[in-house]
């Protein structure tokens, strides 16, 4: 009965998708357009120099005999006066109620707003502030989509008033979750998603993305009824999968320090030496002197290596070929491709592009599975140890993503710096009616504000760097998985065969001449 | 050994050489005076999409000349030069940011150059 739901939900949700992508304009001209200048010859090659010497430093190191530990400098931040206000009821109900906000401005500005994507404050909002500078905050500082997620806050709020009027006995269903879902429709759902941002034309179309935001609203409350608000945001609610993996990788956790309260709480999280990470349902029910906000090195996050499902892994694999896939639509080799792929798909008309894009989005996840795949087998070959490429496969996949993470933080800087500003503008005049609230409406993007050498900078410096964890992250894996040095060493050649290249593509991406495809 | 401190020192080390190495290695000539075409016929631009390289601080005339009215338009800098049908003006601007820009004609959405502009 369930899984019927599932997938009337989720067939309903595609149909009403192709529905809208059949009848939508051309994507308007002028927003999200990028000024990048391709690196010039010395930053790629002084970058992968840098990536394959240090990638040899890391080998080195790790034939000396390297322990690593299981522990990690934390520094907790959230005692005293400070601390209470920073997890009080006050300041995170503010920053839900920020996250509702944006959201029915969303819906607003998106449904009633001008059909000029530049002047509509719904298209800044989704492809800047959400897709580019939520993801630059949840890797960099912490995951703060878990308050800002308006999702949650608004059920949050439906549960409350349902407590009020008693209806607890009837709603919300709470039926359980089939445990063989799994991850696969945060999975779908976020597949929907970078199929959206990389591939749908009509991408900037404010009433699209109003459509798109509205449906997901339907499927997500839906399945908050159903399963559980909880449940079913930790494994099919697809931002909060995609920003908590990001959110791994930041210098910020939160941990309670009992084990009784860890163990009793509704969600299944991991408990470590008495201590459980991350995990937020915990967190809200912990007693205040059990539970801390932490500072931590960063990339510690990806450290946890049990308990990936193969569902987690397609997910974490669909975000890497996602990421890369939109960098690689702005190269001339896939412009070549697409103009040559052209006359086959004629006789979609309109919608032509949408469909080549398509087809290159999921061959680019194909792609990356496959690679992944393969070379998890040349691991355990190298390893001269027997285990199952099923196991291998999802305890490695993670220390793929300061890769995936580093090109993605690169590929946007100058994009989030320049086309950022149209948030300055856009509060003042939300919809594009020629309002002026806050006298900033005549605000003119600035473009010196990033040079175009230090997007250079960054951008190598970022590779180079995300390049270097994850090789870190994966030796220290291999020293767990395997059970002699040397078995891990060995194992690392093809892994280390496979990062290099991954992140030279990146690189080779960034070094491309950008080509503007209209 | 604290591992996690070890890859980090060494990483800010190597990228802070890097840094400075590459700063060192560019320099760019002081600012200078460039003059490009753009002639517009026959519903394209003449000898092909251009595209204009110049450096952060330069002085860049473009002439441009077309044979039906047309709304010139330099995306970034955003600049709008209305031309009328068989005539030439020409534009003027300090290349004070740096970046990859399209010229384009309004009416047709259509890119007739691409102005470089290097650090």
């Amino acid at each position: 009965m369930n899984m019927r739901w599932q997938y009337a939900a989720a067939g309903l949700t595609l149909a009403i998708t192709f529905l809208i992508a059949m009848s939508s304009p051309v994507a308007a001209h002028g927003f999200g357009e990028r000024y990048d200048l391709p690196f010039p010859l010395p930053y790629y090659l002084g970058g992968a120099g840098l990536v394959v010497a240090l990638s040899f430093v890391i080998m080195g190191m790790t034939a000396r005999q390297w322990e690593p530990d299981d522990e990690y400098p934390a520094i907790a931040i959230s005692r005293g006066f400070v601390g209470s206000i920073m997890s009080g009821t006050v300041m995170t109900w503010s920053v839900r109620l920020i996250g509702i906000f944006a959201f029915v401005l969303v819906l607003i500005a998106g449904f009633y707003g001008t059909p000029v994507s530049s002047r509509n404050i719904s298209v800044v909002i989704i492809w800047v502030v959400f897709w580019v500078g939520l993801a630059y905050s949840s890797a960099l500082i912490g995951n703060i989509w878990v308050l800002l997620n308006p999702w949650d806050s608004i059920f949050r709020i439906f549960e409350a008033v349902v407590r009020l009027v008693d209806l607890g006995r009837v709603i919300p269903l709470n039926r359980p979750y089939p445990d063989r879902l799994s991850y696969w429709p945060a999975f779908t759902l976020f597949l929907g998603f970078a199929w959206i941002e990389s591939s749908f034309t009509g991408s900037s179309t404010p009433k699209n993305l109003a459509t798109f935001v509205a449906i997901y609203s339907f499927v997500t409350f839906t399945g908050m009824f159903v399963f559980g608000r909880q449940v079913w945001l930790r494994q099919a609610e697809a931002f909060t999968a995609f920003f908590s993996l990001l959110a791994r990788f930041s210098p910020t956790e939160v941990a309670v320090t009992d084990r009784t309260v860890c163990e009793t709480c509704s969600s299944d999280c991991e408990i470590h030496q008495d201590v459980c990470v991350d995990c937020y349902e915990c967190y809200e029910i912990a007693p205040r002197d059990t539970r801390n906000l932490y500072i931590r090195p960063y990339a510690t996050g990806l450290r946890t290596v049990e308990r990936i499902s193969t569902s987690q892994m397609a997910m974490v694999l669909t975000v890497l070929a996602t990421v890369s896939f939109d960098g690689f639509t702005a190269t001339s080799e896939w412009v070549g491709f697409f103009d040559r792929l052209l006359p086959f798909f004629d006789s979609f008309g309109s919608h032509t592009g949408t469909v080549i894009n398509s087809v290159g989005l999921v061959a680019m996840i194909g792609v990356f599975v496959s690679a992944y795949i393969v070379l998890i087998q040349f691991v355990i070959m190298a390893s001269g140890e027997e285990l199952s490429a099923g196991r291998v496969a999802r305890k490695f996949v993670l220390s793929l993503v300061p890769i995936a993470l580093a090109y993605h933080l690169a590929h946007f800087f100058s994009f989030l710096l320049i086309q950022g500003q149209l948030v300055i503008p856009l509060l003042s005049d939300p919809l594009g009616h020629d309002w002026d609230l806050f006298g900033t409406a005549d605000y003119v993007i600035e473009l010196t504000i990033v040079n175009v050498r230090a997007t250079w900078l960054i951008s190598v410096a970022a590779i180079v760097i995300g390049h270097i964890f994850a090789v870190y992250l994966a030796h220290m894996t291999a020293l767990k998985t395997f059970t002699s040095t040397k078995a891990a060493l060995h194992s690392q050649y093809p892994m280390l065969i496979l990062m290099v290249g991954y992140t030279m593509v990146g690189l080779w991406i960034l070094a491309q001449p950008i080509v503007n495809t209209e | 050994m604290r591992m996690q401190l070890v890859p980090e020192k060494t990483i800010s080390t190597l990228a802070i050489a890097f840094t400075v190495l590459i700063l060192v290695a560019c320099s760019s000539d002081g600012p200078t005076d460039r003059n490009f075409s753009i002639e517009f016929a026959n519903g394209e631009p003449v000898g092909g999409v251009e595209r204009f390289t110049a450096n952060q601080g330069d002085t860049i005339n473009i002439d441009l000349s077309t044979d039906e009215s047309a709304t010139f338009h330099i995306h970034g800098y955003d600049l709008e030069f209305e031309v009328e049908a068989g005539s030439k003006d020409s534009i003027e601007l300090l290349a004070d940011a740096t970046g990859r820009f399209a010229i384009e004609i309004e009416e047709l959405e259509q890119d007739v150059a691409f102005l470089e502009i290097r650090p």
